[in-house]
């Protein structure tokens, strides 16, 4: 690219990035004015109270409730793609894809799920030892933990499961999900076409990781000043931000050096 | 211009599922599917090795169209 084309390419991108700045600024300004006009940092008492009742009260159901919905989703989702795996000729490929597909919704439900459990228990931890107080209270404190175990236990197995299945139709695959290097081996397994999905799969997660940091960062830097929320939530975005941005650019500088030689 | 095969056509030829062509050429059977289909162009290494496998010449194999005609098909 030419000298000039290069700034009018930026000359060109330029309105529409100052447009998205400018009204940023006007929506920033805005809610720090109205929350020093209508006094929105009294709320912060009362979201901290809400988040003590949801995770004393309503986490623990929460994570109760998807330990019975996600394998009421994902066995019958796993069990017909086993079925189709045992009708399957090893030509057609309508009926392979179909199998790739429900195996995979089928991880992802489960792995969703194990995510969605880390942070419902860390909420029900939210309400502290003042929780032991009550009964009631310890009694659905440990029902929250029976059940995060529960869905941890059901993620792998349904993991297992799948991954299983899916040695099946793909012989070359050798890795077991219980193998601490499972991915790594895993992904020695793939071949040419199956690196370039998962690259192709991996930038796409990069980048909305790091659209997603940004807003949250924002959005979190306001409510440190609004609602008192103290710069913790603030950190952990930032961290996974720059793990995300730093492991990016390490492999992109050793990929420009090494070229498709390394795996 | 747009890379076609022949694959398939060398495959039968061969008399083996694409499971089997897979094996044979080091890749999974998802990959020979995206390659026949024309929905994946392969690396000139993995290109070769098909050719090597079905005992033809990468050309008999692999063809650029334009896209034109492709379109018409």
């Amino acid at each position: 690219m030419k000298k000039d084309e290069i700034r009018n390419a930026n000359r060109k991108a330029m309105p529409k990035f100052l447009l998205v700045l400018a009204v940023s600024m006007v929506v920033g300004g805005a809610a720090g004015y109205s929350s020093a006009k209508y006094g929105l940092d009294k709320m912060a008492g009362s979201i901290k109270n809400v988040g003590i009742v949801f995770g004393t009260h309503i986490a623990p159901w929460l994570m109760v409730a998807i330990a019975v919905i996600v394998p009421v989703i994902c066995i019958p989702v796993y069990r017909s793609a086993k079925k189709l795996l045992g009708a399957w000729d090893g030509e057609e490929e309508e009926i392979s894809d179909e199998i790739d597909r429900k195996l995979s919704t089928a991880i992802w439900i489960s792995s969703a799920s194990l995510v969605l459990s880390y942070f419902l228990i860390a909420a029900s931890y939210s309400g502290g030892f003042a929780t032991f107080d009550s009964k009631e209270r310890t009694i659905v404190f440990f029902v929250g933990i029976v059940a995060f175990f529960a869905i941890m236990i059901e993620a792998i197995l349904i993991q297992q499961k799948c991954v299983d299945t899916a040695k099946r139709t793909n012989p070359e695959k050798k890795a077991s999900v219980y193998d601490m290097r499972f991915q790594k081996k895993w992904m020695e397994d793939c071949d040419e076409a199956e690196k370039i999905m998962i690259g192709k799969c991996a930038y796409k997660a990069y980048t909305a990781t790091n659209t997603v940091c940004t807003i949250l960062a924002i959005v979190l830097a306001v409510c440190a000043l609004v609602f008192d929320i103290g710069f913790l939530p603030s950190l952990v975005v930032c961290l996974i931000w720059i793990v995300n941005l730093s492991v990016y650019c390490k492999e992109a500088m050793r990929y420009s050096k090494a070229g498709n030689k390394i795996s | 211009m747009v890379l076609r095969n022949r694959l398939k056509v060398f495959r039968a030829i061969l008399n083996v599922n694409q499971q089997e062509m897979g094996r044979l050429c080091g890749v999974s059977r998802q990959t020979i599917s995206l390659i026949e289909r024309g929905d994946y162009s392969p690396s000139v290494t993995l290109a070769l090795t098909i050719a090597k496998v079905c005992g033809v010449t990468v050309e008999e194999i692999f063809y650029l169209q334009e896209e034109e005609e492709h379109e018409k098909g």
